[in-house]
């Protein structure tokens, strides 16, 4: 760590004599003092403080590999004592404080690991690793510890209009205005994530945390809420997939794609007599499938465990140090492991369709289902309509929506019951780090009417278009949901209505949709605005899009119902076209 | 449910999580039926018999206390539009005071062309009331709703005498009622009857589908929806007679 740092502060000692510029002179020197004083010692001054936080990330990084999650943490209540003491002594102005924290972003933003065609298409403009930054929130003590900081963030998110992770703690006790500015940020750049501090940390309580150390809790990799410097989460890498557990109960225990006898003989699809003789089978799946990947996972740590141990992350990890053990091998305060759960929506949507059309209207039976399935449907397009017709989750439809409720349940019950090699139980996640059209790829058609190979359900959210009673709905459904189960976090992701950030109304009632979730017990919601390019989309595949919604002063229609001209139209109009 | 055809709501259209009907996050009850015919009506199911579904008020109500908990966070509540809301009393009363029961914050969007007595039924029920200006000239309001206006701002005049909270709303047609002739005259009635500020909903397009869809002519196909500069332009007129304009976005 101490060469790495060095090897900059020797560099820039170097450009400092060479140059002629006093300016310049005067940074090159700052840089190569600062340098070579952090991270090996402690920071003094702010700048120094901003520079220590990211040679440890981009050092950590380095030493971990590609594919990491390692994030710094709840970044503005760390460095808020530097910039608190810095602006007091008079060495540090707010402005310069804002510069230093847009190049923090910046690097945050950048590709330390190469791959960049996998990241520029999964992850961010620049095919950086995940970097989360954790923003807001409650403090140990129980009280709402946003800060100066907090907003210094958002402004140097906004002005560097880059895709930042950054993840805002929002509790009951978060200054309204600040919620808005969060919400405003949508005007200039891409989505901020939101996470409900109250569901999170019952959650992190539930999983063994003290409730002062659940407070501290930051965001690892995408929604993932862990310890703050105290744990080991393995947070994310093993995931099951809901359609899964139906494509084997539809074909004896044998995926379509692979083929093998991977899941268990539940037997005849076409002689289940009830739903919940079908639904049985689906558990039976799923537990046999939660119980591979789990000791596959127990295999991989094992591994890593002997062959991985990672020293530099294991020192900013609290109990490696007083334990010495590695954090691979069992060292950190809080260890756990997880199993992820993928395709929700699809596979509500898809049992709910069986319910339906097959147990109680009796218009196809189960042994045309599975032709049709098998298929693809072809020849079977009217099949697929009605399918497709079915009720759906996401639609504040409690029947339906029951189902999911016990799914998640259930997948919650079946993971963390499995123990990890390190000593803690395994956590699940909903969450889809935007591989669902990746994960779709290899599954085939499914009861809801979606054709083998298109993407499933992201995350939480309710399959794509399937939404149409707008977001409070959405919402109502996805909060039936007991989140406090899922303690690797999950994620809902919306389309915000066309033009709704145009007015400060439009902008509050976000903040105030928020709330709403977040007082039923929601954990994270994060929107997308809509841009020129997504209209052009919804123009070519109206089916994926039936959610988006137009919204003018007093008047407000579906976007893909409306006629092609004014389509066009609305994809002409600049006042229209916000917020990229 | 039985439903007593005396207070079944024909309801059109519902909308949740509408943002400009109103403060906070609503939900829009729309009933069908209106005794005006404007030529920029973006709701002309409004007065297509059958389009609209029967439903019990308690029904109406149990959609509506869905996102209950919005509104609480929001300040929100209903807001019963149309078509013509006040047009068939015993519906919408029934609905308004069901809403109540449940303690829901009401808003009415009225064209005021009812009898008086329809508002001064409902006078207790409605926590604000939005209330259309549309033209001045009686005439001209005639030859573009089929309907004079005296009755209207008679209501208008009657809601503030009875100290109802009424936001005044005008939707500004290019070329229909955006001279400053005619805007100094709506402000100068706006002050008359004792209020100072008038919402101006700018004309669109988006509607002109349902037009096709129902195999109607919108009879504004060609007119174009305000500029920037043109709605400045109106607030500024509107501002030299003391009249506060507030353009919904
Ligand atoms: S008053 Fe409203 S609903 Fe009635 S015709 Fe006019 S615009 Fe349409």
């Amino acid at each position: 760590m101490r060469a790495f740092s060095e090897r900059f502060a020797s560099l820039a000692r170097a450009q400092s004599e060479e140059t002629r510029d006093a300016g310049r002179r005067a940074e090159l020197e700052l840089i190569a003092e600062t340098c070579g004083r952090v991270p090996w010692l402690p920071p003094r001054s702010f700048v120094e403080a901003v520079q220590s936080l990211w040679f440890t990330q981009n050092a950590a990084i380095i030493s971990y590999g590609a594919g990491s999650g390692i994030t710094p943490g709840r970044v503005d209540q760390l460095l808020f004592p530097y910039y608190e003491a810095d602006l007091a002594r008079g060495e540090l102005t707010r402005e310069h404080a804002l510069r230093l924290l847009e190049e923090l972003i910046i690097k945050l933003n950048n590709n330390v690991i190469i791959w960049p065609n996998l990241g520029g298409v999964r992850l961010n403009h620049l095919g950086s690793d995940v970097e989360n930054i954790t923003l807001g929130g409650l403090d140990a003590s129980g009280e709402d510890a946003t800060n100066e900081l907090s907003s210094l963030f958002i402004e140097a998110i906004t002005h560097t209009s880059l895709a930042t992770t950054a993840s805002f703690r929002i509790s009951k006790k978060s200054p309204k205005e600040f919620v808005r500015k969060v919400v405003a940020i949508h005007r200039e750049t891409s989505s901020p994530a939101f996470l409900n501090d109250e569901t999170a940390i019952a959650a992190m309580v539930r999983d063994g945390y003290s409730v002062e150390a659940a407070r501290e809790y930051c965001l690892v990799g995408c929604v993932e809420p862990s310890g703050n410097g105290d744990s080991y989460g393995a947070t994310g890498g093993s995931k099951v997939y809901f359609p899964t557990a139906l494509d084997l109960v539809f074909n004896r225990g044998r995926t379509t794609f692979f083929g093998a006898q991977d899941g268990v003989d539940t037997g005849d699809p076409s002689r289940f007599e009830s739903f919940e003789a079908l639904l049985s089978a689906f558990y039976r799946q799923l537990e046999s499938m939660v119980g591979w990947v789990a000791e596959a996972t127990d295999l991989r740590d094992a591994i890593w465990a002997e062959r991985f141990h990672n020293p530099l992350i294991s020192s900013t990890i609290d109990g490696c140090i007083e334990s010495g053990r590695d954090m691979t091998a069992g060292g950190a305060r809080y260890n756990f492991g997880s199993v992820g759960g993928g395709g929700l929506g699809t596979a509500v949507d898809s049992l709910a369709a069986i319910r339906a059309f097959v147990f109680e209207r009796g218009q196809v039976s189960m042994g045309e289902l599975c032709e049709a399935l098998s298929t693809d449907f072809r020849g079977r397009e009217d099949l697929r309509q009605t399918l497709l017709g079915g009720p759906r989750f996401g639609n504040d439809l409690p029947e339906v929506d029951a189902l999911a409720t016990e799914l998640v349940a259930r997948f919650c019950a079946m993971v963390t019951a499995r123990k990890t090699a390190c000593g803690g139980h395994y956590k699940a996640s909903l969450i889809s780090y935007g591989l669902n059209v990746y994960e779709g790829a290899l599954e085939p058609a499914t009861p809801d009417g979606r054709h083998a190979g298109e993407p499933l359900s992201n995350s939480m959210s309710p399959s794509n278009g399937a939404e149409r009673r707008g977001p409070t709905a959405a919402m109502n459904s996805v909060a039936r949901i007991d989140h406090t189960l899922i303690g690797y976090g999950n994620s809902l992701n919306m389309r915000l209505p066309l033009g709704i950030l145009k007015s400060e109304k439009g902008v509050e009632s976000v903040a105030h949709l928020v709330r709403g979730y977040f007082d039923k017990g929601g954990f994270h919601v994060q929107f997308n605005t809509v841009d020129t390019a997504t209209l052009l989309a919804a123009q070519q595949r109206p089916q994926d899009y039936g959610d988006l919604i137009v919204r003018v002063s007093g008047y407000s229609a579906y976007f893909t119902r409306l006629g092609r001209r004014i389509q066009d139209d609305i994809i002409g109009r600049s006042e229209l076209a916000p917020c990229r | 449910m039985s439903l007593s055809a005396a207070t079944a709501c024909r309801v059109f259209d519902m909308q949740r999580f509408s943002i400009h009907d109103g403060p906070g996050i609503r939900t829009t009850v729309f009933l069908e039926g209106c005794p005006l015919r404007c030529a920029w009506c973006q709701n002309p199911e409004a007065f297509q018999s059958g389009a609209a579904d029967e439903l019990s008020p308690e029904a109406v109500i149990a959609e509506v206390l869905k996102d209950r908990d919005f509104y609480a966070v929001s300040g929100g509540g209903m807001t019963v539009s149309g078509g013509e809301p006040l047009l068939h009393l015993a519906p919408v009363r029934a609905l308004l005071e069901e809403a109540k029961r449940h303690g829901i914050d009401t808003c009415v969007q009225t064209s005021g062309a009812v009898p008086e007595g329809h508002l001064a039924a409902v006078l207790g029920l409605v926590d604000l009331f939005h209330f259309d200006l549309k033209h001045m000239s009686s005439a001209r309001h005639r030859a573009l709703t089929g309907a004079g206006n005296e009755r209207i701002l008679q209501n208008a005049a009657f809601l503030m005498e009875r100290g109802a909270a009424v936001q005044f709303r005008m939707p500004l047609v290019p070329g229909i009622n955006d001279d400053p002739e005619h805007l100094a005259e709506l402000a100068r009635f706006v002050r008359s009857i004792g209020a100072k500020e008038l919402r101006v909903l700018p004309y669109h397009r988006l509607y002109l589908d349902k037009y096709t869809a129902l195999g109607l002519v919108a009879p504004l196909r060609g007119t174009e929806a305000p500029s920037a500069e043109s709605l400045q332009r109106a607030a500024a007129e509107l501002g030299r007679h003391d009249v506060t304009a507030v353009l919904e976005g």
